[in-house]
């Protein structure tokens, strides 16, 4: 009983340990800016923004969003991926553009999202799908490709036909590679749709931290910050334990 | 009629834009409930002839047949046991032996039953729960041997399974392996580096050239059943040192290849 909480404390006493110092900093005067209000500050506006519901909608709105693109691109990433590692002619078709573009930053290309789909949702799903797509795409596709003939030749030698194999030997071969796709993937979702939902919106997130950053109110932009943080972790998270539970990983590795 | 019949078999590979013969028009009939024994020196294209009967690689000329039909395919009745071992890492060395029984549709008891009692037969019952990289390089070279047990061809291939054990399994699992093939009437292709391994099982004896590969020798041991009396006979001496001295010269042969 006592070992667990030891090691949970060895874990993650560094954020109480940064809260501290930051509120020490703080009202020992050392730093004295309207633009870092202490953690007291900032967690009482958290809590209030919490109950009062408005953090809760803003949240919700961006985690639909980034979840919906996410999801998008999962679907449509990972089969594309099996088909450009399995058919030349896809391979041929769209390896270069996937590489050339993985390094573009494509929020360039976000005005164009915002003249077809315009200023609302809509744009931001379409926007993050792209963003997820790349890291989805790449890192299954190297899944795909890096399966090793010989295990599709033992299923084949017991007889099992082309379905088979791919559930059987090419999907697990390749899983371990899919999922660190998706979770590079999954932060980048976050991160993209509260990005364009600073450069304009109405809700979520984003919007939220660019109106009291222009109200000079920071501790609701630093609520709202870890609001994203803690969505963004716990998200992280279920990803973990769903992969825990999909992805045979070597025992010793397991942690 | 052979049960297999090769003829003028060519294997080539292409790799970095050099095409490289492996295989040069070779030919054997291999007839059904021998157990052939092939030695030859390293990278002969022992494990690619092996791969080509079992139907995983294309052949580059020649024909193959199996019972008088072209062999283009992998198929149950061609059980593989590759060099690698290639167990599926996902799955505990007991799922690794079912999977073959799943193919065979076996309700779900009656194959845990059956993939513990061949896992038993290896020695390797109180391991069944393990994933393969748990397992040392004997320990997984007995668990694809079970699995190729569970799949129960009528011919086995199996590419050097022996190789990693120590010397006391090694000559258990190949009186087990000896009474198999005797008892189930089976056909063994068995690739080997180990001599007394290839004379001692073998009714044939296959001596690879060094690459291209070709069969530089194919010689018949009589002796019919092999018990510890048949490694101390004379007649095994004898083919022991005339393969000793076929495979030399190839070896020599192979290591000049690779210095050029
Ligand atoms: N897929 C491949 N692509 C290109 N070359 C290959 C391929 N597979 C095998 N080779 C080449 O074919 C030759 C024969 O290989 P093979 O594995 O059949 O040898 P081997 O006789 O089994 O050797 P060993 O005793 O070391 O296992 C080698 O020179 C190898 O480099
Ligand atoms: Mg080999």
């Amino acid at each position: 009983m006592k070992e667990p909480i030891g090691r949970f404390i060895a874990r993650w006493y560094s954020i109480p340990l940064l809260l501290v110092v930051w509120q020490v900093a703080v009202s020992s005067g050392l730093v004295q800016s309207r633009l870092l209000p202490g953690p007291a500050a900032v967690v009482e506006v958290l809590f209030s923004q919490i109950m009062s519901g408005v953090l809760v909608y803003h949240a919700a709105v961006t985690l639909g969003r980034a979840l919906s693109g996410f999801a998008l691109a999962a679907t449509v990433g990972i089969p594309f991926a099996a088909a450009m590692a399995r058919a030349p002619l896809c391979r041929n078709l769209f390896e270069p553009i996937f590489f050339f573009g993985y390094p573009v930053p494509k929020i360039a290309l976000f005005p164009i999202f915002t003249y077809i789909f315009g200023l609302g949702t809509q744009s931001k799903i379409a926007f993050t799908f792209l963003e997820c797509l790349y890291p989805i795409v790449v890192s299954s596709y190297f899944g795909f490709r890096g399966i090793r003939t010989r295990l599709v030749w033992t299923a084949r030698n017991f007889g099992a036909g082309p379905w088979t194999v791919f559930w059987r030997v090419v999907l697990p071969s390749a899983l371990p590679a899919i999922f660190s796709g998706l979770r590079i993937a999954l932060p980048v979702a976050i991160i993209v749709v509260v990005l364009t939902e600073m450069i304009g919106d109405s809700i979520g997130l984003g919007y939220y931290i660019t109106v009291w950053s222009t109200r000079f109110t920071f501790q609701n932009v630093y609520a709202a910050i870890i609001v994203v943080g803690v969505c963004g972790f716990s998200l992280d998270q279920i990803l973990v334990q769903i992969r825990r539970r999909f992805v045979h990983e070597a025992p010793d590795a397991a942690r | 009629m052979p049960l297999l019949d090769i003829r003028s078999l060519d294997k080539s590979f292409t790799a970095d834009n050099k095409e490289i013969t492996v295989l040069d028009r070779l030919s054997l009939s291999i007839e059904d409930r021998d157990f052939v024994s092939i030695v030859g020196p390293t990278g002969c294209g022992k494990s690619t002839f092996l791969h080509i009967v079992g139907g995983f690689e294309s052949k580059t000329g020649g024909e193959v047949r199996l019972n008088d039909r072209p062999l283009d395919a992998p198929g149950p009745d061609r059980g593989m046991m590759f060099q690698d071992h290639s167990l599926f890492p996902w799955l505990t060395a007991l799922e690794n032996v079912c999977w073959p029984l799943e193919m065979k549709g076996l309700p779900r008891a009656k194959r845990l039953e059956m993939a513990r009692e061949y896992l038993d037969l290896v020695h390797l019952g109180r391991y069944a729960d393990l994933y393969p990289e748990q397992l040392s390089g004997g320990m997984k070279q007995r668990a694809a041997l079970a699995r190729l047990l569970a799949l129960d061809p009528q011919m086995f291939l199996m590419d050097e399974p022996f190789g990693a054990l120590d010397s006391q399994t090694r000559e258990l699992l190949q009186e087990e392996l000896h009474a198999i093939w005797r008892h189930r009437r089976k056909t063994v292709l068995f690739v080997t580096h180990d001599i007394d391994e290839a004379v001692y099982l073998g009714t044939r004896l296959l001596v690879f050239t060094a690459r291209p590969g070709r069969i530089k020798a194919d010689i018949r041991i009589e002796a019919d059943e092999r018990t510890a009396n048949f490694r101390t006979s004379p007649e095994f001496f004898k083919t022991r040192t005339r393969v000793w001295d076929l495979l030399r010269e190839e070896v020599l042969k192979a290591r000049a290849l690779e210095e050029n």
